[in-house]
């Protein structure tokens, strides 16, 4: 089982990563890429689920804004993903496990940049300081 | 499959439109807009290769039969009049004003020669430029250097000569002595003697100033958007600002297309290249692909489907609708309209909906209830 999953829309994540995988690059063993059809089709149970089977952290791609064909799309992913941060933070996960961004399909080198950051550890969440 | 196409709006834009259809070998039906139009558009129904547009035709519902639907209905340009801050004064016109008087070449070059020594022309005096300005003025200061043999000045705080054929026609302008100026915020004194117009390089004195109209745009565009479930941008114009389909009039909905300034900021020579782009694209659409369902679909379980209507009004590209079938009533997808977003799935209440023709992935099935 790999720990990290991206969730990218097929009209620029996918294209962004067929575009650095053409220059030599190679997802990293530990990421398991999937294309959403458009970033709109992304449900919150999709991302929980991800993480009741296993996945460490998510990683969800979208479109620019004003760029999605769909419209909406990648305004409504952006929303979802931050109501998944706010129910797995009720549940005591760290919410910086799933992270939120936006590409292009010309982002290849951000997105190189974006998927070495994501396989990073994630940094230890601060903890609320005690009243004395 | 039909290949008559509606042609939505009068002038260039639409003649532009019309001629570029018929030249791919499609039938074209025009239909003007507005509240003495024979036709008042009401609702576009169906999908691409069998939409039907309802509307009113002489107090009667009538349904016109089309393949797509090519909306080509322009903009508007502004009057000098509602400019609230130019002054208004007889040697204040608009450039449409000279340029018509050009028609009249004895009478113009008669009164140039002998009153209107130095004719100013501005493209972008109070609103934001637009190409559309841009070429007039660059046009008309052409014409009254070769014709009228009048010393022109063109002001302008934003120039956009961003096609060959401008830049080298500015370039031309300013070696035949046509001076260009960066205007200031100062707005022409006019007096009875002349103007007065301060810019960056100082000021000038000139007899006549011709002030190129704004482009807006069209006050209709709402209500027709509704009619044709598209929708319209923030700035008022037929396309939300979007780098996927800006190049070419797409709309979400397949088989409705924009050509010309009620999307872009264009001039007569945009007009031309997009209404052959719209063309070219719908010759693929409806004639070489046909009407294609993509590969991915969403598709409604009709026992669960609660009608609650939700899918029809989240899908950005109207191919959802209510359907009887079997005695029960529930959401059905028009496959040919649908593009596969699945926005329809994460919104449905119930889970009455999934992808067709897309694998779910093993870890997402063997957690689902």
């Amino acid at each position: 089982m790999k720990p990290y999953l991206v969730l990218g829309c097929d009209r620029s994540a996918s294209r962004a990563l067929a575009d650095l995988c053409r220059t030599g690059y190679v997802l990293p063993d530990e990421v398991e890429y999937r294309t959403l059809p458009c970033s709109g089709s992304l449900d919150v149970l999709y991302i929980l689920r991800a993480f009741e089977q296993g996945f460490e952290r998510v990683l969800v791609l979208s479109c620019n804004d004003d760029a999605c064909r769909s419209l909406d799309g990648s305004r409504r992913a952006a929303q979802r993903s931050a109501r998944a941060r706010t129910l797995l933070s009720e549940v005591g996960v760290n919410p910086r496990c799933v992270s939120f961004r936006q590409i292009s399909p010309t982002m290849a080198a951000d997105l190189c940049i974006w998927l070495d950051e994501f396989v990073q550890p994630l940094p230890a969440e601060a903890e609320p300081e005690k009243a004395e | 499959m039909n290949e008559l196409v509606a042609v939505i709006g009068t002038g260039y834009d639409a003649d532009c439109a019309a001629q570029a259809l018929r030249s791919h070998g499609f039938r074209v039906e025009r239909i003007v807009q507005g509240p003495s139009a024979p036709f008042q558009l009401s609702t576009l129904e169906g999908y691409v290769g069998s939409f039907a547009l309802r509307g009113f035709c002489d107090g009667s519902l009538t349904a016109l039969s089309v393949g797509a639907v090519v909306v080509a209905t322009g903009n508007e340009r502004v009057p000098l009049t509602a400019l609230k801050k130019l002054p208004q004064h007889a040697r204040i016109v608009s450039t449409k004003q000279l340029a018509s008087q050009l028609t009249k070449p004895a009478s113009i070059t008669e009164r140039a020669s002998r009153q209107r020594q130095h004719i100013a022309l501005t493209i972008d005096l109070m609103t934001p430029a637009s190409r559309e300005a841009t070429r007039e003025v660059i046009d008309l200061a052409g014409q009254l250097r070769d014709k009228c043999k009048c010393e022109v000045s063109v002001l302008y705080r934003e120039l956009q000569v961003d096609t060959d054929w401008l830049e080298k026609r500015v370039r031309d302008l300013r070696a035949a002595g046509v001076a260009f100026h960066r205007l200031q915020a100062a707005m022409p004194e006019p007096d009875a003697e002349g103007i007065t117009i301060r810019h960056a390089d100082g000021q000038l004195r000139a007899d006549l100033l011709g002030v190129a109209q704004p482009v807006r745009p069209r006050r209709d565009h709402p209500a027709l958007a509704e009619a044709l479930g598209i929708r319209v941008g923030e700035d008022g114009y037929l396309q939300p600002f979007n780098v996927h389909l800006y190049h070419f009039g797409g709309t979400a909905r397949k088989g409705v297309y924009l050509v010309g300034r009620c999307h872009l900021d264009t001039d007569d020579s945009g007009v031309r290249q997009d209404a052959e782009l719209v063309a070219s694209q719908l010759a693929v659409l409806l004639t070489v692909n046909g009407t294609q369902p993509e590969a991915v679909l969403a598709w409604v379980d009709r026992a669960k489907c609660i009608r609650c209507l939700t899918c029809i009004r989240t899908c950005p590209h109207s191919a959802v609708e209510l359907a009887d079938a079997e005695g029960v009533t529930a959401a059905h997808v028009l496959e040919a309209a649908c593009f596969g977003c699945g926005m329809c799935i994460a919104n449905c209440p119930v889970q009455a909906i999934s992808m067709r023709g897309q694998a779910v992935p093993a870890w997402l099935q063997e957690a689902a209830p």
